[in-house]
């Protein structure tokens, strides 16, 4: 039964904050080394679905499974553990930390000295959180020199963009089977957008069988890195398929095109 | 046997009005700034050392005014002048805050707190004694069988009843209280409408901290001895009343009110060697509450918001 | 700059500190103590305008770490030599040690993991007490009394640590006042502690069959007991700061700060927030519970009043005056609030009134405190501050 092309399967979910249904009866599945793009007017109940799945939210109805196991009612730790991984719309990061602590704080699940050896095998915690500290430089590097340069930041003294680098870079020394992404692109100008988009291209390439779910408001970004299209709107999926025929969808021109 | 149970019920109750009185400031501030106002407690005090020194000037100076009166105009001048410096505090050590660590505003307003007690002990005359309250309210009252109902209770019950009802008629019926409110519920939405704010912010302290300042006017009335560190205590129980009843709310803070005076009067009546340890029932129950229902009984489930 | 001129900057700086310390202490005259402290406080803010200065400062500390920690350890170790023929100051100083321990504990939840904890002075009380009984009760020596408050104190960490799961913040600060009023009432009310009369006749610990009540005489010198007590306590200090270091160099402290930062994010990455938590309080107990049993033994007598509400906020006033999440910090914070009080013993009924001023200008404007703490270095990894 389990349908190895499958990364996530969500069937049916449904989420309710009193009385309001925030998703009602979607099912959206997500392939290995597929970009999913997700979208939807505002509060049509994107974010929530990335809660959801990341066992932030416990959803009050349907089930979802990664890799063809149930996840419906593992903790966060437990699904980040299993390879999901997100960012955030507004980011977060850990703010007084450096951008290097951040990113290396991102390998937290990877194997690493214990507790005990803190006490006793000192100089082996050092050589490996240091070891780490340079894939963290070499992974921001690969993403943009600069940030690399000032690693020593604090994550507060970033400009928003660099945030959202620091964001990924994070996630991706995490290896994750399936990436989050909840609108990267937002508050970036077109430069830095395609800059985005071909940083997730390229990591697309480098990680074999990653898949990834983005959330974006700008349609171009959608129309370049996405290879299939979910809608959401008032929490139901809407239509599916590629951009192009998302694009005459009437229903979704309506909702959410039909605006522009 | 029965006797006892309502003398321990009456007692009860006299505490739960000023418990109940405390909790509500502590409510309404969080409810408007999301925080937790560590000095209430010595606002209380400070009312009760404000409303004994006005009390004692004008049995001095104006010897044969009806004692109602009197009473009034001083619990008024205690009111204001706390009031007045709940504003001030919140100025001072919480408003540069809205924005930092919450850290921040617990160890601000908890050494605000400590400035106001140790100004009493050190400025007011013999402030590290115990002081008397006048006794001004006269001996006696109703007698219901051998059950004495003495005028000082009476008159604490009727006037808690009736700032209850008030709260409910400013909160529900005025534009102060829709205001109030609107700010409670989304802050920055409040003021993007047009709402001003800080001042609703400072009306909220003034309410609040004049509320606890009846709160100290009763205490002094009830209990007649009062010192400048019993704020402390008085501030963490009607903080933990709030938070029993379900910080936000203020119907939830009166209920936790009485039932923090409850559990802590009975506790104090009928477990053998309870009475010396009161106040550790009612830190128990707290911290029950707090594992196990730390929304309250009224407050809202809290959700993190991602 | 050459290696060398660091080394001078770091050293010249530290004998200037030990002087204005000595000096300090030396002199009983109430206007000449405030003189020294005005001069200290100019040095500092001097020093805050001259960029130039402290750069070169945080330079040689960071080059010059290993050295310079060394001849500052030196310089507390030839500390009481100063005052040998007053044992009241090198009291004193014992008790700035005493407190910097459960300071530096204290920090593991208000630094690390920014959890506002009320009840480090009922842990420091709780040391105590199981100390003070096992050795007045059992008639155990003094190192059995410290692995009991040790045990003890790490088990009363767990209860306090249980409920921060569930809350956080405002609850959280009110789940440790809660459970320090509650310890205090109860060992106040409890005959088997003593109740208000406390515990008397703590005896003296015995180092190597030497008792710390006695004085030794070493080359014609005669070394007062308190001075060899107060090495203990320096010892004691000393290990605990370095296992303190390396908790918070290690993953642990970047776990911890972590959660301290961003709990969801915590969450999302693994992180369990519950295990961190507790270990925060579990050290920051035990740290409390050591210096607790420091203190019963110095001063031969335990009461409630060593662990009463303002002692706990005594020990949260000294984390955010050093610097939170910065040992240095936290324990300079911890000796100067010992320190400078004692020294004013003449405006004594203003001395809480000072603490409260105190922190409230230090949260005003300077929140990191005095020694903030820095971003972790990584040796191999160089980029811009």
């Amino acid at each position: 039964m389990v349908d190895n092309k499958k990364l996530l399967d969500a069937r049916n979910v449904v989420m309710n904050f009193g009385g309001l249904k925030a998703l009602d009866g979607v099912n959206v599945h997500v392939n290995k080394n597929e970009i999913l793009g997700l979208i939807g007017p505002n509060g049509s109940g994107k974010t929530t679905f990335f809660n959801v799945i990341t066992g932030l939210y416990h959803l009050t109805d349907g089930e979802v499974s990664f890799e063809g196991e149930n996840i419906t009612d593992k903790t966060p730790q437990e699904i980040a553990r299993l390879g999901i991984i997100r960012t955030f719309q507004s980011s977060r990061l850990w703010f007084e930390l450096s951008v290097l602590d951040n990113v290396i704080l991102g390998m937290y699940m990877r194997e690493k000295p214990s507790l005990f050896s803190s006490f006793f095998k000192y100089n082996r915690v050092r050589s490996d959180l240091e070891a780490k500290a340079e894939e963290a430089k070499a992974i921001l590097n690969e993403f943009n020199p600069d940030l690399a340069n000032n690693c020593y930041k604090r994550a507060q003294e970033l400009a928003l963009v660099d945030r959202r680098r620091v964001e990924i870079c994070r996630a991706l020394v995490a290896h994750p089977k399936l990436l989050l992404l909840d609108e990267p692109s937002a508050g970036m100008d077109p430069a830095e957008t395609k800059e985005l988009m071909d940083d997730i291209k390229r990591v697309r390439k480098t990680k074999k069988g990653l898949g990834i779910v983005i959330i974006e408001h700008d349609m171009t970004v959608i129309s370049t890195v996405a290879e299939r299209v979910v809608v959401f709107n008032f929490g139901k999926k809407i239509a599916e398929g590629d951009f192009s025929q998302i694009r005459l969808n009437k229903e979704v021109r309506e909702a959410y095109l039909g605006k522009e | 046997m029965f006797l006892t149970f309502l003398l321990q019920l009456k007692n009860s109750i006299m505490l739960g009005c000023q418990y109940s009185l405390i909790a509500i400031g502590f409510t309404l501030f969080f409810g408007i700034l999301n925080v937790v106002v560590f000095c209430h407690g010595d606002f209380y005090i400070f009312a009760t050392f404000a409303g004994a020194t006005f009390l004692l000037i004008f049995l001095n100076l104006l010897p044969g005014i009806v004692s109602v009166i009197l009473i009034a105009v001083a619990l008024f001048i205690a009111m204001v002048l706390t009031g007045f410096l709940g504003v001030v505090v919140e100025k001072v050590t919480i408003k540069p805050f809205r924005k930092s660590n919450p850290i921040i505003p617990i160890l601000s307003t908890l050494s605000a707190g400590t400035i106001i007690e140790q100004l009493l002990k050190i400025f007011y005359p013999a402030g590290s004694n115990p002081q008397i309250f006048p006794n001004i309210i006269p001996a006696g009252g109703i007698n219901i069988g051998e059950f004495l109902f003495g005028t000082n209770e009476i008159v604490i019950l009727l006037f808690t009843i009736v700032i209850f009802i008030f709260m409910y008629f400013l909160i529900k019926k005025t534009k102060i209280g829709s205001n109030i409110v609107a700010i409670s519920q989304d802050f920055e939405a409040a003021s993007m409408v047009g709402i001003n704010v800080d001042r609703y912010v400072s009306i909220t302290f003034f309410i609040g901290a004049s509320l606890a300042a009846i709160a100290g006017f009763m205490n002094g009335i009830y209990y007649t001895v009062f010192r400048y560190d019993m704020g402390a205590m008085a501030g963490i129980k009607g903080f933990s009343a709030s938070v029993v009843g379900g910080l936000g709310s203020v119907f939830g803070a009166v209920i936790g009110g009485f039932l923090m005076a409850f559990v802590e009067t009975f506790a104090a009546a009928y477990i053998p060697g309870g009475s010396a340890i009161r106040d550790v029932f009612s830190f128990v129950v707290v911290l029950l509450f707090l594992i196990f229902r730390p929304s309250g009984i009224l407050g809202e489930k809290i959700i993190d918001k991602v | 700059m050459k290696k060398g001129k660091l080394l001078l900057i770091g050293v010249f700086f530290e004998l200037l500190l030990l002087a204005l310390i000595v000096i300090f202490l030396k002199i009983d005259n109430f206007l000449q103590s405030i003189l020294i402290f005005a001069v200290a406080v100019g040095i500092w803010f001097l020093l805050a305008r001259k960029t130039r200065m402290v750069e070169n400062l945080g330079m040689a500390m960071e080059e010059k770490r290993k050295e310079l920690l060394l001849i500052a350890l030196l310089m507390v170790i030839i500390l009481p030599f100063f005052f040998l023929n007053n044992i009241y100051i090198i009291h004193i100083l014992i008790l700035a040690l005493i407190y910097a321990i459960a300071a530096v504990g204290l920090d593991f939840q208000m630094g690390s993991t920014g959890m506002v904890n009320f009840a480090q002075g009922t842990m420091l009380g709780i040391g105590a007490y199981t100390s003070a009984l096992l050795c007045t009760t059992f008639g155990v020596s003094f190192w059995i009394g410290l692995v009991g408050a040790i045990i003890v104190s790490g088990i009363f960490g767990v209860i306090l640590g249980l409920p921060t799961l569930k809350t956080k913040e405002y609850h959280l600060s009110l789940v440790t006042i809660a459970f320090a009023y509650v310890g205090y009432l109860l060992i106040l009310n409890m005959k088997w502690t003593g109740g208000p009369d406390g515990i008397a006749g703590i005896p003296k610990p015995k180092l190597f069959g030497f008792s710390l009540s006695r004085s030794i005489d070493i080359g014609g010198i005669s070394i007062p007991g308190k001075m060899l007590y107060f090495y203990l306590v320096l010892l004691a200090l000393v290990l605990l700061i370095i296992v303190a270091s390396r908790l918070k160099n290690s993953w642990l402290g970047l776990t911890w700060n972590a959660v301290r930062d961003d709990e969801i994010s915590a969450k999302c990455y693994g992180i369990r927030l519950m295990p961190y938590k507790l270990l925060s309080f579990v050290f920051g107990s035990v740290f409390a519970g050591i210096a607790g049993v420091l203190y019963a033994h110095l001063v031969g007598f335990i009461s409630t009043e060593s662990m009463a509400f303002s002692v706990d906020l005594l020990l949260v006033a000294m984390v955010i005056l050093g610097g939170m999440d910065n040992i240095a910090g936290v324990i300079v914070g911890a000796i100067l609030l010992v320190i400078i009080p004692e020294k004013f013993r003449s405006i004594q009924d203003f001395r809480i009134l000072l603490y409260a001023v105190t922190l409230i200008l230090m949260l005003v404007f300077r929140p990191q405190g005095l020694i903030p703490k820095k971003v972790r270095v990584y040796r191999n990894i160089s980029g811009n501050r």
